[in-house]
């Protein structure tokens, strides 16, 4: 015969459950808290003997995928680099100032199969760079006659992730601190049958890359 | 002198409908909870075709509680606020980092922890235990992270994909597969998530679940069973979809194999995966009479 009974103080304690989180709830966004990403002339056109290659073959992407993309990223951008002995390595680089539901990003060890690609093998490695030893993820994907050795690796914020667990737990990481990170795909491939000496060759890429990059640019992308 | 006849006159009403205040009081509660919840899944999360089955589980579970609802008036003796209040209050801290870190998987799974715990405080085992169906269906509405979908569906494309390949090379089609690629004659045909049959699976599932309390069927065996050869129906059902649209895709072009035939032909071939488990369990059902009969 009470108002102020149990059923009441579990009313309360549920209601204010259901009001925690939006005090809780990240609301920085970490590109605001930094100077604005542009991608464009990210990259030198030419360095150590890499030169910019223009094909002006279109990459036929279906257009359901374009949007989805264009919905976590903000800024993409994609390159093909040839050097003196004729070799050609490919360069994508992909920005998504916020990480939120529906904008995580997308890692190329599910984007590839979902595209038709087998994946051949797949290893986590370590790349010793002057600067720092950056992790990495090592995909060797085929398909039609396509032979694809795919060195790649992700920052959320300015941690380096190469997976969707890694990923959430940084997002989490800086959610718990009140920031809603950005994140960055980093994606150096080519074409060899021959998986080590793709590999080989990206790393080689990514080395004269980050040598070639001004020093905010390349902590930003080795998360520094 | 007026204020305490109404004051007498309003402590009469709440004795009449204490019961009623009560459970307003932990209904409002749930709302408060679990609105948002749900308009987060409406808008963000059940608009994708990976999650579409997403309103069908949740009008399910509405319909269990509701066909339950003398569950609650069960007599209980006791009740348990112990193990009760410990449930809720875990499952209110997993609700509250899941909601606030957007981690679904937490966030919509603290759903059965809390009700659980306030079952098991405001009424009792026996409830619980009455309870316990439409309190396991939510499982079904729970998104999986996302590793997990990828983990499950990569393997599921790649077996539709091979099988496939295989009836229709032995129909002398013109048919060769790479990964999740078919090439057939001179189409390109690329079996993509959804076509794994992950959603169909799930949705077989939950229905057969549902179709098999309904009738309830008493006896174990039957359930495990029915429950076990819905995985295989789904497989054959998506696979006989895939097949199909191949063909329409050799037959009349590209345009035909990626129109309106593609819904149609998911839609007939669940109404046919769902018919074949109704005809198994009568099948099963048949069996395990002859059994009996015999013993």
């Amino acid at each position: 015969m009470k108002i102020f009974n149990q059923y009441f103080y579990l009313m309360l304690l549920m209601v204010v459950c259901s009001f925690i989180p939006y005090l809780m709830q990240p609301t920085t966004y970490l590109s605001d808290l930094k100077p604005p990403v542009s991608l464009i002339g990210y990259v030198p056109k030419e360095f150590s003997g890499w030169k910019v290659l223009d094909n002006k073959v279109a990459n036929i992407v279906d257009p359901e995928l374009q949007q989805s993309l264009s919905n976590i990223y903000s800024e993409t951008l994609s390159l093909s680099f040839i050097n003196d002995k004729d070799q050609v390595v490919m360069l994508s680089i992909a920005y998504s100032p916020a990480q939120t539901e529906g904008k995580y990003i997308h890692y190329p060890a599910v984007c590839y199969p979902s595209a038709g690609f087998k994946i051949e093998s797949i290893n986590q490695s370590v790349l010793k760079t002057k600067f720092a030893d950056i992790r990495i993820k090592k995909m060797f994907a085929v398909a039609n006659a396509r032979f694809e050795p795919v060195t790649y690796w992700a920052l959320v914020g300015n941690q380096v992730v190469l997976d969707e667990s890694d990923s959430k737990l940084q997002r989490v990481k800086y959610g718990l601190k009140g920031i809603i990170p950005d994140a960055i795909l980093f994606r150096v491939s080519t074409l060899n049958v021959n998986a080590s000496e793709g590999f080989e060759l990206n790393e080689h890429f990514i080395n004269d890359l980050l040598e070639a990059l001004p020093p905010d640019r390349r902590s930003q992308l080795i998360g520094i | 002198m007026s204020s305490r006849v109404y004051s007498s006159k309003f402590s009469n009403w709440i004795s009449e409908n204490q019961p009623k205040i009560n459970y307003s009081f932990v209904l409002i509660g749930l709302l408060f909870l679990f609105i948002p919840t749900y308009l987060f899944l409406f808008n963000r999360v059940w608009q994708t075709e990976s999650s579409s089955h997403g309103p069908l589980v949740l009008g399910i579970i509405f319909y269990l509680f509701w066909n339950k609802f003398d569950a609650f008036s069960i007599n209980e003796q006791y009740q348990h606020p112990k193990i009760g209040y410990l449930l809720l209050i875990i499952g209110l801290f997993i609700y509250i980092i899941g909601r606030s870190q957007e981690i679904l998987f937490l966030y919509v799974g603290s759903q059965i922890f809390i009700l659980i715990g306030l079952i098991l405080i405001l009424f009792g085992g026996k409830t619980l235990k009455a309870l316990w169906f439409p309190l396991f269906f939510i499982f079904f509405m729970i998104p999986f992270p996302a590793f997990v979908i990828n983990a499950l569906t990569m393997p599921m494309k790649v077996a539709v994909s091979i099988v496939t390949e295989q009836v229709l090379y032995l129909f002398n089609y013109p048919i060769a597969r790479e990964g999740v690629m078919l090439h057939i004659g001179q189409y390109k045909l690329l079996v993509a998530d959804a076509c794994a049959g992950m959603q169909t699976l799930l949705t077989l599932e939950a229905i057969g679940l549902l179709y098999l309390n309904l009738v309830r069927s008493e006896s174990i065996l039957r359930n495990i069973v029915l429950g076990i050869l819905i995985i295989p129906i789904s497989f054959i059902a998506n696979v006989l979809r895939v097949i199909t649209l191949t063909l329409i895709t050799y037959y009349f072009g590209n345009e035909a194999g990626q129109g309106f035939i593609h819904g149609f032909a998911g839609m007939f071939l669940f109404t046919i995966a769902l018919l074949l488990i109704f005809s198994i369990d009568n099948l099963i059902q048949f069996f395990i009479n002859r059994k009996i009969k015999s013993l």
